[in-house]
C-alpha cells in the first residue's frame, strides 16, 4: 500500500488528477450549498447574459445566463452531479456483470467462456454509439436508459480484464493447492483468485468512469440520453449550440467541464495503472 | 499463412450469426407492438398494417421469420424504410461513400500525424517533447468529440470563415456522382480543380474532428510500442555499429514496433465510426452516421436494423482485413502454417 502510494504519487499528472477529482466530488455532493441559484430557475428578462454581469434586478450571474434565462453556474454545478453519478452508474452496473461473467469466463472457461466470449465478440462489432443508440430506441429516450445502454456497451472491456486477470491467476500453484485440499469453485474463484486479480480491475474503474461519462454525454447530446430540463452537460451543448455566435460561452464552459472530468480519470488511470502493473513499475 | 486464413474467416462467422441474432430480435423487442411504435402520432391503416406485418415478416412462426430474415438479408432484401419507402440497402449504398470518404481522411491524418508524435516522443522520452505531446494526446484522447467540432466550427467556420459550416460541396458545381466519393468525382465535372477544392474544403474540419481520437491513441501506441522495441538487444547492436539515431529508429525499430500499432489502427474502426455518428450530426454530413440517428429519431425502424446488420458486417470485414495484414506484417505468423 505503501509503495503503491509512494509510486501513485510520484505521478505528477495523476496527483493533480486526484486532487481535481476530489474537488469534482465535492462540487458534486455539496452543489445544493454551492449553487447560487436551483438550476431549473428562471429569470424572466435575463436571457443569454454575458458572464459576469449583474441581472435588471441586482442578480448576480458569474458564468451569466442561458438562452431562457437560467444561471448558468448553477446548472454547469448540478452538471458536475450529474455526470459524476452517471459514471458511477455505470460503472457499478460493468463491475457487477463483468465479474460474474468475467470470472465465469475465466474460471470455468471451455464452453462457458466460448460462449460470454462469442457474445462479447457481437457486442464489439458494432461501434459503441451505434449499439447504444438502438439501445435508447428500444427503451426510449432517458438517462437511465441512456446509462443502460452505455453500461451495455463498455461491458466488453470490463469481461475481458476481469477474464484476463483470472485466467493467469488460475494456473498458479496456490490455487492447484486449494484444489487438492477440496476448496469449492465459489471459495476458489472469489476468495483466491479475485482479490489477486483487483490491480487491473481498479484501473479499468477508472478508464470506465471516463468512458462512461463521455459516452452518456455524447448521448444527451444526440437527444438519446438526459432530457431537459436535467442540467447535463451534454443536453446543454445541444441546447446552446445554435447560440455559437452570439453566447459563446454557453457552448465552451459545458464542453470544457466534460473534458476536464474526463482528462482527470484517464490520467488517473494512467497513474494507477503504472503504481499497481508491477509488469511496467520501474520501467518509467 | 492460406490457412490462418481461412481459419479468421471461419472463426468470424460465430460472430455474424450473433449480429444476425441482434438485427433480428431488435423489431421483435420494441415494447408494446412495434407497427404501432413506428407510426406514432401518425396512425396506421388496416391496410398499411398489414402490408408493413407482411414486409416485417412478422405474421409467421419465429423460427421461420428468422430464416426468411437471414435469406433476405443475403440477397440484401433489408426492407423498405418507412419514411421514403426505399430500400434500406439502396439507402445505406447512397450514403456509404461519404461516410467512407471522411473516414479515411480522418483515418489518413490520424496515422500521418500520430505516428510520427509518438516517434518524437519516444525518441525524446522524459524531455519537455515527451511530456508535451503526450499530453496534449492524453487531452485529444479524452475530447468529448462533439464540443470539440463546435469550439473548431466557431473558431475557423465563424470566426474566420476559412471553412464552411455544413455539407460535402458547394452547390454551385454540378457533381456526377460515379463513385460517390467527392473527391474523386469532382476531376469530372466542368470545373474540376475549382469543385475539387470545394470538397477538401467541406472535408477538412470534419476529418480533422474525426481523426482526433484516434490520432491520439495512435500517437500512445507508437510511443509505447517503440519504447519497447528500443529496449531490445538488437537495438543496442545496431547502435554499437555506430548507425545514427535516425538509421536505427526507421530501420530497425520501426518496422518491428508497427505490429501492435497494425492492431491498434484495426481496433480504431469501430471508434471512427462512433465519431462520424457524431461528426456527421454536427457537420449535416450525408452519411450513414446521420441517417442512422435520423432514423431512430423517426422510428424508421427497418433502416436501424438492416443498419446494424450491415455495419457489423462492414466491420467484421475489416478486421478480417487488419487480422491479414497483421499476419503479413508479423514474420513469424507468416511462416508458420499453423
Amino acid at each position: 500500500m505503501k509503495t503503491f502510494f509512494k509510486n501513485f504519487t510520484k505521478n505528477k499528472g495523476a496527483t493533480v488528477a486526484l486532487f481535481l477529482l476530489i474537488c469534482f466530488l465535492f462540487v458534486a455532493i455539496f452543489a445544493p450549498l454551492l449553487a447560487p441559484y436551483s438550476p431549473n430557475e428562471i429569470f424572466e428578462d435575463a436571457y443569454k447574459l454575458q458572464p459576469m454581469s449583474y441581472a435588471a434586478n441586482g442578480n448576480l450571474h458569474l458564468l451569466g445566463t442561458d438562452d431562457i434565462g437560467r444561471d448558468f453556474l448553477s446548472r454547469l454545478i448540478y452538471g458536475t452531479r450529474v455526470s459524476f453519478g452517471v459514471g458511477l452508474m455505470v460503472v457499478v452496473l460493468d463491475l457487477i456483470f463483468g465479474l460474474l461473467l468475467g470470472v465465469s469466463a475465466g474460471y470455468f472457461g471451455g464452453k462457458v467462456d466460448a460462449f460470454i466470449m462469442r457474445l462479447v465478440d457481437v457486442i464489439m462489432s458494432l461501434p459503441s454509439i451505434l449499439l447504444a443508440i438502438v439501445i435508447v430506441a428500444l427503451l426510449g429516450p432517458s438517462l437511465i436508459n441512456g446509462i443502460i445502454a452505455v453500461s451495455v456497451v463498455a461491458l466488453p472491456n470490463f469481461i475481458r480484464i476481469i477474464r484476463a486477470a483470472v485466467m493467469a491467476e488460475k494456473q498458479k500453484s496456490y490455487v492447484m493447492a486449494n484444489t487438492n485440499f477440496g476448496a469449492s469453485h465459489f471459495r476458489k474463484a472469489v476468495l483466491n483468485i479475485l482479490p489477486n486479480c483487483l490491480a487491473p480491475i481498479i484501473v479499468q474503474t477508472s478508464l470506465g468512469f471516463s468512458d462512461g461519462i463521455l459516452n452518456v454525454a455524447a448521448l444527451g447530446f444526440l437527444g438519446m440520453g438526459a432530457q431537459a430540463p436535467t442540467p447535463e452537460w451534454g443536453v446543454m451543448l445541444t441546447d446552446s449550440k445554435d447560440y455559437l455566435e452570439t453566447a459563446s460561452w454557453l457552448v465552451t464552459m459545458p464542453g470544457l467541464c466534460i473534458l476536464v472530468l474526463v482528462l482527470c480519470f484517464n490520467l488517473m488511470g494512467d497513474g494507477l495503472r503504472d503504481a499497481l502493473d508491477p509488469k511496467l513499475r520501474g520501467s518509467d | 499463412m492460406f490457412k490462418l486464413i481461412v481459419k479468421r474467416l471461419i472463426a468470424s462467422l460465430p460472430t455474424l450469426f450473433g449480429v444476425s441474432l441482434v438485427a433480428f430480435a431488435f423489431i421483435r423487442l420494441v415494447p408494446g407492438d412495434p407497427i404501432l411504435a413506428m407510426f406514432g402520432e401518425r396512425g396506421v391503416s388496416e391496410e398499411m398494417y398489414l402490408e408493413m406485418q407482411a414486409n416485417l415478416g412478422l405474421d409467421k412462426p419465429v423460427i421461420q421469420q428468422y430464416f426468411s430474415f437471414v435469406g433476405k438479408a443475403m440477397t440484401g432484401d433489408f426492407g423498405n424504410s418507412i419514411v421514403s419507402r426505399e430500400p434500406v440497402i439502396k439507402e445505406f449504398f447512397a450514403r456509404f461513400p461519404a461516410t467512407i470518404e471522411l473516414g479515411f481522411l480522418g483515418m489518413f491524418l490520424a496515422i500521418l500525424i500520430g505516428i510520427p508524435i509518438g516517434i518524437i516522443a519516444a525518441v525524446k522520452r522524459n524531455t519537455p517533447w515527451d511530456y508535451t505531446l503526450m499530453g496534449t494526446s492524453l487531452v485529444g484522447y479524452s475530447m468529448p468529440i462533439f464540443w470539440w467540432a463546435l469550439v473548431l466550427i466557431m473558431f475557423f467556420s465563424v470566426n474566420k470563415g476559412w471553412t464552411p459550416v455544413s455539407g460535402r460541396i458547394s452547390v454551385m458545381y454540378d457533381i456526377n456522382r460515379v463513385t460517390g466519393l467527392l473527391l474523386i468525382d469532382s476531376w469530372f465535372s466542368d470545373e474540376p480543380w475549382l469543385a475539387f477544392k470545394s470538397a477538401v474544403h467541406h472535408l477538412i474540419l470534419p476529418a480533422f474532428v474525426l481523426a482526433t481520437v484516434p490520432l491520439a491513441s495512435i500517437a500512445r501506441m507508437t510511443r509505447s510500442s517503440l519504447l519497447e522495441v528500443l529496449g531490445e538487444d538488437y537495438i543496442r547492436t545496431a547502435k554499437s555499429k555506430g548507425l545514427t539515431l535516425k538509421a536505427v529508429v526507421v530501420i530497425h525499430a520501426l518496422r518491428n514496433a508497427l505490429i501492435p500499432i497494425v492492431t491498434v489502427i484495426g481496433l480504431l474502426l469501430g471508434a471512427v465510426l462512433t465519431g462520424a455518428i457524431l461528426t456527421e450530426t454536427i457537420f449535416s454530413w450525408p452519411g450513414i452516421g446521420r441517417w442512422l440517428v435520423t432514423a431512430v429519431e423517426a422510428r424508421d425502424y427497418p433502416i436501424v436494423q438492416g443498419s446494424i446488420l450491415l455495419i457489423a458486417c462492414v466491420i467484421i470485414f475489416v478486421n478480417l482485413m487488419v487480422d491479414i495484414t497483421y499476419i503479413i506484417v508479423n514474420p513469424t505468423l507468416r511462416d508458420s502454417n499453423t
